[in-house]
C-alpha cells in the first residue's frame, strides 16, 4: 500500500467508516511505516477533538420551554380563527341572501325586496360583531368586511 | 443512529406536546452538537435547538410517520443552520463558545474551554457542506448511508465530502497548535 493510499484510509478510520476488508491491509502498512502512524495518531486526536468538542448543554428546562412555545403559537393560531368562525357563518348567509333573493323573492311590491331581507339579516349579524366580547373587534366591524356592497351597507346605516 | 421508537414519533405527527417533549429531550444533545459545528457558539446553538424544535412541531405534518424520523428531522434542522448562516453571512466570531461546564475546577474549565474555542475556530474556517457532514457524523452519530439520506446527496459524495472534511480540520488542527497538548 503507498502512502497516499493509506492516508485516505486513515480519514476514514478517524471517521469510523473504514470498511472492514480494508483494515488489515493498513494496519499491516502502519506497522512498517513511521511516517503514516504518525498521521494516524493526529487523525485520532482530532477526531477525538471533534467528538468532544460540544460541550455540556445547559438545556435544562429546554423540553418544557419548547412544548410550551409550541403549543402557545398553535394557540395562537386557534384563537385568531375560533372567535370569527360564527361571524364568518353569519356574513357567509347574508352573501347567500343577497345573491339568491331576486330568485325567491322577486322584487314586486307584494314581496320582500333584497334590501328588506338583508335588513332582516343585518341586527343578527351587527350584534353578534359587537356582542362576542373579543377585545378591538367591536371597532372592526364593518358589512364591506363581509361582501355587503357598498351601497347596500350605506342604507343599512342610514 | 439510535432512533425514537415510531410511536412517539406518530403522536408527534398528530400533535401531541407529550410526544415532542420526549422528542427533545431526546434530540437535544444531537442539535445542540450540530448547532455548536455549525455556528460555532454555545449561546447561538442554544437559540438555535429550541428553534429547531418548534419549528419541527410546527411543520409535523409534513412528516409521514410511516417513514424514518430522523432523515426528516434532521434535515429540517440542517435547512434552519443554512438559514441562520446565511444570515449571518458567514461572519466568524472571534473569542466564541464561551461555555460553562458545571462542576469542573476552574483551571479544567479553562483548558476545556480553550481547546473548543480552537475547534471551533477551525471548524468555522471548513466550508459548510464539509462541517454538515462532520457534525452528522459526529453529533448525530450517522452512518454515512444516513447522512446521504438526509442531504439527498449520492454516498460517493458523501464519502468524498467526510474525507476532505476530516483531513482538512486535521490540518488546521495541526496548524494552530491543536495537537501541542498531546505532546
Amino acid at each position: 500500500m503507498k502512502c497516499n493510499d493509506a492516508e485516505r484510509l486513515l480519514a476514514d478510520r478517524a471517521l469510523g467508516c473504514l470498511e472492514e476488508e480494508r483494515r488489515p491491509e493498513l494496519e499491516n502498512h502502519l506497522k512498517a511505516c513511521s511516517r503514516c502512524s504518525r498521521e494516524a495518531g493526529l487523525y485520532l486526536e482530532a477526531a477525538r477533538a471533534l467528538r468532544s468538542s460540544t460541550p455540556e448543554p445547559e438545556l435544562s428546562g429546554l423540553a418544557a420551554r419548547v412544548v410550551a412555545e409550541a403549543v402557545s403559537g398553535e394557540k395562537g393560531w386557534l384563537r385568531l380563527i375560533k372567535p370569527r368562525i360564527p361571524l364568518l357563518a353569519a356574513a357567509a348567509a347574508v352573501v347567500l341572501a343577497v345573491v339568491t333573493t331576486p330568485f325567491f323573492f322577486g322584487n314586486d311590491s307584494e314581496t320582500m325586496t333584497r334590501l328588506e331581507v338583508i335588513e332582516a339579516y343585518a341586527g343578527d349579524l351587527e350584534s353578534m360583531g359587537l356582542g362576542n366580547g373579543v377585545p378591538g373587534y367591536d371597532t372592526e366591524f364593518s358589512y364591506e368586511n363581509y361582501g355587503v356592497p357598498e351601497n347596500v351597507t350605506s342604507y343599512l346605516i342610514r | 443512529m439510535t432512533g425514537i421508537d415510531q410511536d412517539s414519533t406518530k403522536r408527534f405527527h398528530d400533535g401531541d406536546p407529550e410526544a415532542l417533549q420526549e422528542i427533545v429531550t431526546h434530540y437535544q444533545g444531537s442539535i445542540f452538537g450540530i448547532g455548536v459545528k455549525l455556528l460555532g457558539t454555545a449561546e447561538d446553538a442554544k437559540d438555535y435547538c429550541q428553534d429547531v424544535f418548534v419549528h419541527a412541531y410546527e411543520k409535523r405534518r409534513l412528516y409521514d410517520p410511516e417513514r424514518p424520523f430522523e432523515p426528516w428531522f434532521y434535515k429540517l434542522a440542517l435547512n434552519l443552520g443554512r438559514q441562520r448562516l446565511r444570515k449571518r453571512r458567514e461572519i466568524p466570531k472571534s473569542g466564541s463558545m464561551p461555555v460553562q461546564v458545571a462542576g469542573e475546577t476552574a483551571e479544567r474549565e479553562m483548558v476545556e474551554n480553550e481547546r473548543r474555542a480552537r475547534v471551533g475556530d477551525v471548524l468555522r474556517k471548513l466550508k459548510p457542506k464539509y462541517r454538515e457532514c462532520l457534525a452528522l457524523r459526529f453529533e448525530a452519530d450517522m452512518k454515512l448511508q444516513e447522512i446521504a439520506q438526509t442531504l439527498g446527496l449520492p454516498l460517493g459524495t458523501v464519502k468524498t465530502r467526510l474525507r476532505r472534511g476530516m483531513t482538512t480540520f486535521k490540518e488546521l488542527y495541526a496548524q494552530g497548535g491543536g495537537f501541542d497538548e498531546m505532546q
